[in-house]
């Protein structure tokens, strides 16, 4: 068969003047512009586009959007490869390629059909049952059942297209572009509020041009609304050039937008329910609705003889425009047992049966439907009777009624019911600033439809404030649609979710072993669980349960709506946050230095800290050594502009940090810095850091690099909700001060150098001073502290001179042997010196743990005062933190590593009480000459000089460390205070 | 001997003037502004302060959320209950000035701290709208406007200077980060860089 061969000369939305090619499975194929990849696979004859999930067996077009369950099609190739793409919903394209999924090695003879003959093997809960004993088989299973499964293939390339997200507020969101949709928004635009109308199609279903002319309308056309969450914000994903091959040069592929709207209206229309009946899943076999479509917007025949099986009214009207595309109608098979004569009146020299059901579907070559046999059917029980009627034909258009497309009103947290005589799931009471209409709401008549959509554009934009178009008075008596649900009562094979092959037997099983709520039968049978959420499958299920439960539908109830109403890609949710833009970085003044040096970075909450400078002929750990020892010997300097800085001022400053701080802070004076520790309100150490006095009402305050954000919440809570009363103002000036530690015995001469107008002398600038100079015009501060427990200084200067000051301080000591040190040396430094940070404030610590019991003020009160008096927090066995050396002198102790008393007891991670406690910093001191390292154990200070033993439970290494005193450098501190 | 009083931008070499993105007129211009002081006013006697400021500076501070004020040679945006960034020219001892003239208030010299870029053009509104969370409608936020809110990911101060212009503020160390977001964000429209 070649050539578009069910196409008609005439009619339809497509473009016969743009001829595009494409190819399927390889083969070479033609469509027009407005095709989408179904339709111009129908128009070329093509009728098997898949393999279903479970069983393979061969599967076609079942519907014409949203509702697509079948023809999961893996689009294009190489790094825009897209799997599991809804045939009906993909826009033609020239040059489109698309495979089938779920075959091996080809659809036309797919090896795993075979399942379908052995299917008593494969049954309901199949997934579950597995993991019953022998359990070790379940590893087996596993693998194959994922070989079988397929459902395409991600790609393994990076994504070359570029998405975005947008933002956007409006008074009126409308959702869907049908007739009540365009007629809402027309409403609510004609009141002057700011209105969104959200398409998924790539044009609405009525051209309107008032419309498009209103500045404060935004049509959004290729948009699908995938989520309503709180606050009235919808997600929106709109599709800009996935129409075509690829994106123009900077184009956006897709652009997620967050809404945020004060009024919603939601016309999202309704979806066509397939009937259950055997062997319903051939293809051949599809929706009316999507038969009717492809005749009257495609002008594509889905077959050429058509047998139209419903139990409603709507399918007569979809016979009525197959036959006007030139589908010979061999039957309407209708399984009432009596119609209206209008309804008959549509059918015109149309044979129909009424009281009569298809009880099974034939199959020709590649599994295509090449007849039907009906009988006639019991009018209470549905049993089928009498003898049977064959009808040969090579499409079934099937209808077993509406459902109102719910999934965004229900994802608003709106209360749905269900409506007998629709026999479907609507709309109830909104939660939200919300209205549903048209189809979405059960209204299927069109006129009814149009003024449904006026009033609410109208009433959602007055209820906004807008002066909006009066209300228009709707044709009243107008009944609704008959649908009855029904399904076959036995026979073959009856799908009920054709995504995930389940059956209306399988839903039998489920009820018989005891799986009968809505969400235990949806995970057992996984009914509803495929891309299409059950669109088309989760009502009849509901009522194939119902029935076995002797319920009603309303008493089985349904399954949660869930985000997004179809699958979004990934690329348009992470939007710009990829690679290097994943997350913002931040860099200090002297960033790009320390990048043209070939440091190596790391990362500290945002910031990026240079770890080391590559020394040739050294190894990185040779550098790092290099860089630490130096520090011992001479002098080093290093960035540190990360740390937090908060400055402090008011008439109550000293009073706010007095409460804050453990530390009495009473005697510092002008000038002065000290050490201080804060709290959590539950007693355990918060952070630590530096208070500076620069002035009576002003302090600076320092915290760790990662703590910053917290430390400065953690304040602003204090000030603005404790302590209102206090005069104090805190501002965050970490970023406005670039910061240089400069280290060791040359760091005085060196800055002495530097700053010529500075007494460096010991009594006139003692340890913990602090001096302001000015330099080159530059304000400077100076701090005379330590972390590395050197001789050592830390200087601020406006960041945008850091830089200046940083290549100054190693021009000018060039003499001194100064060299920059990166955080590896930096925390080799302070591991030497016992000095904690993170890796010991793990907020399980409490001041005394740590040996800082002598700096708790008892003079005055402090956050966390009370609780750190807890018994737990004060009594003997607690971990405190002890330093530690390889007993051999020489066996590197194990990172993270446990401390234990016997190492010859079982695993510690079996035995937790046998646990001592944990290593919490290692390293090589080349300072010492051997391994050190920080850890906290059960009373530890008391145990200096025991040997225990360090296990790590990661590499099962064993080491046996002695305790000691956590201060390995100058624990005089005569280097400090020198 | 290096000049240490030489101002290096946190985007030295980041970016070169040119066109870029897509093709046609460009949809903005980006530049960074250089050579403005800015200062944080913290107060807790918002009345004296504001006539304080009134008569030392010619700026009435704003009162209301959200809103500027310009005067005679600064532009005051309220970020807070009794909270103000001022932009002004720079002089020395700035900080000092606004301090003595503003008492109980605390003052801050934040030049250093931040940088402010300048989104101009016809596509601006809609570049911002791909980062920032706020109805940035100029029905929603007009001419005098000014926010806190975060672009990318990324805190910033916004300031609207007229139907399409905007100075946005963020933090020094964020600096390529945000440029990086803006270019980005911009390519589509296509940008000229000042």
């Amino acid at each position: 068969m070649t050539g578009q061969v069910f196409r008609n000369g005439a009619g339809g939305r497509i473009d016969r003047t743009v001829p595009l090619s494409f190819t399927f499975d390889g083969k070479n194929y033609q469509g027009f512009q407005g095709d989408t990849l179904a339709s111009a696979l129908l128009a070329n004859g093509v009728r098997v586009v898949g393999r279903s999930f479970k069983y393979h067996r061969p599967r076609g077009i079942l519907g014409a959007g949203f509702e697509e369950p079948n023809a999961l099609v893996q689009l294009g190739d190489g790094a825009r490869t897209e799997p599991n793409t809804q045939a009906t919903r993909v826009e033609l394209f020239d040059g489109l390629t698309a495979t089938s999924q779920n075959r091996w090695p080809s659809l036309q003879f797919d090896i795993s059909a075979i399942n379908g003959l052995f299917h008593r093997l494969l049954p309901a809960g199949f997934y579950y049952k597995t993991f019953m004993a022998p359990a070790n088989l379940w590893m087996t299973y596993e693998k194959i059942i994922r070989r079988a499964a397929g459902m395409g293939r991600a790609p393994t390339q990076m994504d070359p297209d570029i998405y975005a997200r947008r933002f956007a507020h409006c008074n009126v969101l409308v959702i869907g572009g049908g007739p009540a949709g365009v007629s809402a928004a027309l409403a609510a635009g004609q009141s002057g509020a700011r209105v969104i109308l959200a398409e998924d199609n790539p044009q609405l279903s009525v051209s309107e041009t008032e419309l498009a002319d209103m500045d404060n309308v935004t049509v959004l056309t290729r948009t699908m609304a995938a989520a309503y969450y709180d606050h009235n914000t919808l997600i929106l994903s709109e599709r800009i050039a996935d129409h075509k091959p690829a994106p123009a040069p900077f184009e956006t592929r897709q652009r997620m937008w967050k809404v945020r709207a004060q009024q919603v209206v939601l016309a999202t229309g309704a979806l066509e329910r397939p009937l259950v009946f055997p062997n319903n899943d051939r293809p051949g076999v599809m929706l009316a609705s999507a038969a009717q479509c492809y005749a009257a917007d495609f002008a594509v025949r889905a077959g050429n003889q058509a047998v139209v099986f419903t139990n409603n009214d709507s399918a007569y009207g979809a016979a009525r425009d197959m036959k006007a595309a030139g589908i010979d109608i061999a039957a309407i098979i209708d399984t009432r047992p009596e119609i209206s004569d209008s309804t008959r009146e549509l059918a015109t020299n149309t044979k129909v049966l009424t009281g009569h059901a298809i009880i099974d579907v034939a199959s020709g070559r590649g599994g295509a439907t090449r007849g039907v046999t009906l009988k006639a059917i019991h009018p209470d029980t549905g049993a089928p009777k009498g003898s049977p009627i064959d009808i040969a034909c090579d499409v079934v258009a099937m209808s077993g009624g509406w459902n109102p497309t719910i999934h965004l009103f229900s994802q608003s947290k709106g209360k749905i019911k269900y409506d007998g005589a629709r026999a479907a799931f609507v709309p109830g009471q909104s939660f939200q600033q919300e209205r549903s209409i048209g189809a979405a709401n059960g209204t299927f008549d069109h006129e009814a439809c149009i003024i449904e959509g006026h009033n609410a554009g109208a009433a959602a934009a007055r209820d906004v404030g807008f002066d909006a178009p009066d209300a228009r008075t709707s044709p009243s008596g107008i009944p609704p649609a008959a649908q009855p649900l029904w399904s076959a009562p036995t026979g073959a094979k009856r799908f009920v979710d054709f995504q995930n092959d389940v059956t209306a037997d399988d839903i039998g099983l489920a009820y018989r072993e005891g799986y009968q709520s809505v969400e235990h039968l949806k995970r057992y049978t996984t009914l509803g669980m495929g891309t299409d959420q059950g669109r088309t499958s989760n009502v009849n299920g509901l009522a194939i349960m119902a029935d076995h439960r002797r319920l009603d539908i309303p008493e089985v109830g349904t399954t949660t709506f869930r985000p997004p109403f179809s699958p979004i890609t990934l690329g348009g949710i992470a939007g710009w946050h990829t690679g290097q833009n994943f997350e913002a970085t931040r860099q200090s003044a002297m960033s790009a230095w320390h990048e043209a040096q070939g440091a190596t970075f790391s990362n500290a909450g945002l910031w990026r800290r240079p770890e080391y400078y590559p020394r040739t002929g050294m190894t990185p750990a040779e550098a790092v050594h290099h860089e630490a020892r130096h520090v011992r010997e001479k002098v080093g300097v290093v960035d540190v502009s990360t740390l937090g800085k908060i400055d402090v001022q008011g008439r109550d400053a000293l009073e706010f940090l007095s409460r804050v701080y453990i530390n009495n802070l009473t005697k510092l004076p002008v000038g002065k810095c000290r050490y201080g520790v804060m709290l959590r309100e539950d007693g355990f150490v918060f952070d630590d850091g530096t208070i500076t006095r620069l002035a009576e009402m002003r302090f600076l305050v320092t915290t760790t690099t990662t703590h910053a954000g917290p430390v400065m919440t953690h304040l602003e809570y204090l000030a603005q909700v404790q302590w209102p009363e206090l005069d104090v103002h805190l501002l965050s000036v970490s970023e406005d001060w670039a910061g240089i530690a400069i280290a060791g015995p040359n760091s005085r001469t060196l800055l002495s150098q530097l700053f010529q107008d500075v007494d460096f002398a010991n009594e006139a600038f003692p340890f913990m001073g602090y001096r302001e100079t000015n330099a080159g015009g530059v304000p400077v501060r100076l701090f005379r502290i330590s972390f590395s427990g050197e001789h050592a200084y830390e200087l601020n200067v406006p960041a945008d001179y850091g830089l200046n000051f940083w290549t100054a301080l190693l021009e000018t000591g060039a003499d001194l042997d100064v060299i920059p040190y990166g955080t590896e040396a930096m925390n080799i430094l302070r591991i030497e010196k016992g000095h904690v940070t993170g890796a010991e404030l793990n907020g399980r610590v409490t001041a005394d743990d740590l040996g800082f019991a002598g700096m708790m003020s008892k003079l005055k009160p402090f956050v966390g005062q009370v609780l750190a008096r807890r018994d737990a927090l004060t009594a003997k066995g607690r971990r405190q933190l002890v330093g530690l050396v390889p007993a051999d002198g020489e066996t590197p102790i194990p990172a993270g590593a446990q401390i234990l008393a016997d190492p010859d007891a079982p695993p510690p991670e079996f035995t937790p009480a046998a646990i001592l406690g944990e290593v919490t910093s290692n390293c090589y001191s080349p300072a010492l000459g051997h391994p050190i390292g920080l850890g906290l154990v059960e009373d530890g200070s008391d145990r200096h000089g025991d040997t225990l033993y360090a296990h790590s439970p990661i590499t099962s290494e064993t080491v046996a460390i002695t305790l000691t005193n956590p201060v390995f450098v100058d624990p005089a501190g005569g280097r400090l205070h020198g | 001997m290096v000049d240490l009083n030489l101002s290096r931008s946190a985007l030295d070499g980041v970016f070169t003037q040119g066109a870029f993105g897509a093709a046609g007129d460009p949809g903005v211009t980006l530049s960074e502004r250089r050579g403005g002081a800015l200062l944080d006013l913290s107060t807790g006697d918002i009345d004296a302060t504001r006539r304080a400021i009134a008569t030392q500076f010619g700026v009435d501070l704003p009162t209301k959320s959200g809103r500027t004020a310009t005067g005679d040679a600064c532009r005051a945006l309220w970020t807070g209950p009794g909270h103000w960034l001022i932009k002004t020219a720079p002089k020395p001892n700035l900080e000092r000035a606004w301090a003595d003239a503003a008492r109980n208030s605390a003052v801050n010299d934040v030049t250093h701290g931040r940088i402010v870029l300048r989104i101009k053009g016809p596509s601006a509104r809609d570049i911002l709208a791909k980062g920032c969370p706020l109805d940035l409608h100029p029905t929603a936020f007009p001419t005098g406007a000014c926010a806190q809110s975060l672009i990318g990911k990324i805190n910033v101060t916004i300031d609207c200077l007229d139907a399409d212009e905007f100075d946005i503020t963020t933090g020094r160390a964020y600096a390529k980060s945000l440029w990086a977001w803006m270019t980005g964000a911009a390519a589509e429209y296509g940008y000229r860089v000042e």
